[in-house]
């Protein structure tokens, strides 16, 4: 006797395994990964789905096992061709524990493990600890819209929205229910019926009197015909039955983020500080992503004018000119207004420049900044490659004392990157200046 | 119209069950073989390597080391490293044989010969599998460890869980009650079972520890020596007797200990049930051939597949790595049947059976009454040895080479046998290590001893007595010949 089951379908059970593996080396695993932020490529760290090899001894699991390489021992071995008995052989060279297998092509060697994250168990590992400075606000309060939503069944509403199925369901225990204690008297009646008949049979049969038992039917029958009128009379359907859909208004949070990465294109603005410029937008849309369904950009290039740009365009220009930064801060205003309502969207603005503005526009960088800052989550504003701190720099940490949605930082490295982000999203502490 | 089963070589699940039931006619009616009722799984290629991780058992508990077996059986089968198995079959009740779905129909055929009626009968007829495991159990008996298990992850969290069975894998080899046979399993009395020794054991003192001398006899008490006897099951002993282990940890102790002695007898009999199963599958494949179900297509494939499944390297081969249990299993079952059916005059000097046209009485009887090491010593036969042209290397710690100590002569013939059963016995069992004492009303440290000869791995056992100490609660020490290692203060650190 044999059964045969068809179990492709059912899934792989390794998750929980490899769960476990992964918490054991979660130091190691998470070393790894900031590694890679800190120094990898930046299409590294974008498709994150390459194996982390891990070092078999953080994984070892001893046991009492026998050491062969100090002792004597005798070993059958198939093949024989010339040896014949008491032949001499001389040992390999170093211990002759044999020899090893040659590395693989992807380098890794029999003592390592390779571990495979998905891309939320990279983030995960990437961004632990860390959290959004402005989230305790928004999950109290603003990020919340109503929206409509089911909301289970009412005995009353409009016929468009009636619930045909649940409707049938009510009318059906309702004539069940009904129906069942009458039914049984209706059985005993019948039974009692039934036994009285026999009764005047019999009786007939003995030649006894039967006006007694005659008058006893004609009641019976009488409360037979009314208990099945009153079970028929049971309608299919009554108004009490009638179920309806309800929806009904519910807060909701909002799930959207925008990111408006705004950058500095001019003449000082060279490939090295794009890449970090590049490194920064890319590490917070990341984080972004972890808290919000959707992401969007926009990117902002500017010098002395500003415009919304693609991607390659954003990174691959390179302007001269001199540079003013409010005609970037407007535009992000206009842009707002025009796609990002600030009731439907979690809005971001990362500006990267090094530090060079107009004097005379800072006043106008300042006035738009106390407009623009109320309806951001965070505005974090990087200086990259400089010496000192600018006037600008200056005096954007003048403004985040008043706001701190603001958030300055300086860097000058390519690995500098990653750990000012830490300390930016550090959990405990929002720092305003870094 | 032909009978044949199948011609193009698409496995279809109408398919599986005609062939199926042609093989069962042939193993019950010319191989006579005694089966447990069979469930054929389809699988996939990542089940399968699930099925990896967990030694093959279809429900297991969670422990990062089988997602770290996983890891590397994946890696090594995405780089084309490793093929995986074509079949993976169950020592249960009934009989679970998984089928990978990437074989091609004339695999499956052999796979269902091989896995669901060879190693199916083995499991069912072999004197160790009967003694030591309960195929009914098995698989109520794994849920429930895996229930319980993750019931005291939620209740004692996931770290103290896994340092619990780090410390009971750790010893696990150790772990087996080599003489005696243990109690069957019954998930539901099991369940039933910890729950009221649990509930016993949280209010009880140990009564091993009881340090009060009893009333009416002398205070001086003689120096009694606790075990009585040496003890060679550490984890049985442990779980028992540990001083203030928790009743869950003793329970770990117990599922990680039930189901090492489940595996034990395939350690034991990996040379013969594999060869059972191909002598099996071979019969089977021509039987099913002769009797005009199988075309000569299939027939050739089949060759190809069975030739290298049973090739052995040589020694000196790129490839060599070890002798191949399956080349050596069929090679002696194949030769029990020829003993039988044309004896030389030699066989006749080393086999009393020789000449016994009765052959499946013989293989039957092989099949059932013994294990590798007693196998080989019994029927390796001066013919397979020199097919195989086998040798015995000697190596001596203090001389500069190796010597050969006999080769598949007349002279070699006997030493050889005697040779690899040895070996085969040293590879399947751990190092000899048993409980001697503890000190009930000192320090309460305990005592391991290693009673046989062979040199440890310092290194494994230093950091194995660690988790020892771990389970045990106190100092923990191993007597050898020559030294006396201690459990490390405090365990060996598992994290960088």
């Amino acid at each position: 006797m044999s059964t045969i089951i068809d179990r492709r379908s059912s899934g792989t059970r390794s998750t929980s395994n490899q769960e476990r593996l992964q918490r054991r080396v979660r130091a190691r695993l998470k070393s790894a990964v900031e590694k890679m932020a800190r120094s990898g490529s930046i299409e590294d760290l974008a498709n994150a789905d390459q194996p982390i090899s891990i070092p078999t001894r953080d994984l070892h699991e001893p046991s009492f096992r026998r050491d062969f390489s100090d002792s004597s021992w005798e070993r059958v071995l198939p093949g024989n061709k010339e040896y014949q008995r008491g032949d001499e052989i001389n040992k390999p060279e170093g211990g002759g524990a044999g020899q090893g297998r040659e590395g693989s092509p992807d380098g890794l060697g029999d003592d390592e493990v390779a571990i495979v994250l998905s891309a939320d168990e990279f983030l995960d590992l990437l961004f632990d600890g860390l959290a959004l400075p402005n989230l305790r606000k928004t999950v109290q309060g603003d990020v919340q819209a109503e929206q409509w939503r089911r909301a289970g069944f009412i005995k009353d509403g409009s016929p468009s929205r009636m619930h045909v199925g649940r409707t049938m369901r009510a009318a059906r225990a309702r004539r069940l229910a009904l129906r069942a204690g009458k039914r049984r008297e209706l059985q005993e009646l019948e039974e009692a019926r039934s036994k009285l008949q026999e009764e005047i049979s019999t009786r007939i049969a003995r030649k006894e009197d039967v006006s007694l038992e005659q008058e006893r039917l004609k009641i019976l029958d009488e409360q037979i015909s009314i208990l099945a009128r009153k079970i028929k009379a049971i309608p299919f359907i009554d108004e009490a039955d009638l179920r309806f859909a309800h929806i009904d208004q519910q807060p909701h949070p909002i799930t959207n983020a925008v990111m408006f990465c705004v950058m500095d294109v001019s003449g000082s603005m060279g490939e090295k500080e794009k890449d970090l410029a590049k490194r920064f937008f890319l590490l917070l849309y990341l984080f972004l992503h972890r808290h919000y369904q959707a992401v969007q950009i926009v990117f902002i290039k500017h010098h002395s004018t500003a415009t919304e740009c693609t991607e390659q365009a954003f990174f691959g220009a390179r302007e001269g000119g001199g540079t003013l930064v409010s005609p970037a801060i407007m535009l992000t205003e206009d842009i707002m207004a025009k796609r990002f309502p600030v009731d439907r969207w979690n809005i971001y603005v990362a500006q990267v420049s090094d530090g060079d503005n107009y004097f005379a526009d800072n006043t106008v960088v300042a006035e738009h900044l106390h407009q623009l800052l109320p309806r951001l989550r965070n505005l974090f504003y990087l200086e990259v490659n400089r010496e000192n701190e600018s006037d600008l720099l200056q005096l954007y940490d003048g403004i985040a004392e008043d706001y701190p949605e603001l958030i300055t930082a300086r860097a000058s490295a390519r690995e500098d990157i990653y750990p000012l982000f830490r300390t930016l999203f550090s959990s405990e502490e929002i720092p305003s200046h870094v | 119209m032909s009978k044949f089963l199948f011609t193009d070589n698409d496995w279809t699940f109408p398919r599986l069950d005609a062939v199926t039931e042609a093989i069962a006619v042939i193993a019950a009616e010319e191989l006579h073989l005694d089966t447990y009722p069979n469930q054929l799984e389809v699988i996939s290629a990542e089940q399968m390597l699930d099925a990896y991780a967990s030694i093959g058992l279809p429900v297991y508990y969670a422990h990062w080391s089988f997602g770290k077996q996983r890891a590397i059986e994946s890696g090594q089968y995405r780089r084309g490293e490793m093929g995986l198995a074509y079949e993976l079959v169950i020592n249960s009740d009934p009989c679970i044989s998984y089928l990978m779905e990437e074989n091609t129909m004339t695999m499956q055929t052999l796979v269902i010969a091989h896995a669901a009626f060879g190693h199916n009968a083995f499991f069912k007829n072999n004197a160790f599998f009967r003694q030591w495991t309960d195929a009914e159990g098995i698989i109520d008996y794994l849920a429930f460890a895996q229930r319980y298990i993750a019931q005291c992850e939620d209740r004692f969290g996931m770290d103290a869980v896994t340092d619990v069975l780090d410390a009971a894998h750790a010893i696990s080899r150790n772990g087996i009650d080599r003489a005696r046979r243990p109690r069957q399993l019954s998930a539901r009395e099991e369940e039933q079972r910890w729950q009221e020794r649990e509930h016993y054991l949280e209010q009880q003192v140990l009564e091993i520890w009881r340090t009060l001398p009893p009333a009416h006899t002398p205070s001086t008490h003689s120096p009694d020596i606790f075990p009585s006897e040496p003890q060679e099951n550490l984890l049985y002993f442990i779980e028992k007797n540990a001083p203030h282990l928790e009743g869950w940890k003793r329970e770990i102790l117990r599922i990680v200990r039930k189901i090492t002695q489940y595996l034990y007898p395939q350690g034991q009999t990996k040379i013969m049930n594999e060869g059972f199963a191909c002598f099996v599958h071979y019969h089977i494949m021509h039987s099913l051939h002769a009797k005009g179900l199988l075309t000569d297509g299939t027939l050739l494939e089949f060759y190809a597949s069975h030739t290298a499944v049973v090739m052995q390297p040589d020694f000196d081969d790129r490839r060599y790595s070890g002798l191949n249990p399956y080349a050596l299993g069929f090679a002696i079952f194949q030769d029990i049947k020829r003993i039988c059916v044309a004896p030389t005059e030699e066989d006749r000097r080393w086999f009393s059976f020789a000449g016994d046209p009765d052959w499946l009485q013989h293989i039957h009887f092989a099949m059932r009454e013994f294990r590798d090491e007693s196998f080989v010593l019994q029927y390796l036969s001066p013919k397979v040895m020199r097919d195989l042209h086998l040798f015995s290397l000697h190596n001596a710690v203090d001389e500069a080479t190796y010597r050969v100590s006999a080769i598949h002569d007349d002279a070699g013939y006997q030493h050889l046998r005697e040779a690899l059963a040895r070996q085969i016995a040293d590879s399947s069992r751990p190092p000899d290590i048993q409980v001697i004492s503890v000190d009930r009303w000192g320090d309460r440290q305990l005592r391991l001893k290693q009673m046989d000869q062979q040199a440890l791995d310092l290194n494994e056992a230093q950091k194995t007595l660690g988790y020892i100490q771990e389970l045990w609660g106190y100092d923990v020490h191993l007597d050898m010949e020559d030294q006396t290692l201690t459990a490390p203060q405090p365990r060996p650190d598992d994290e960088p």
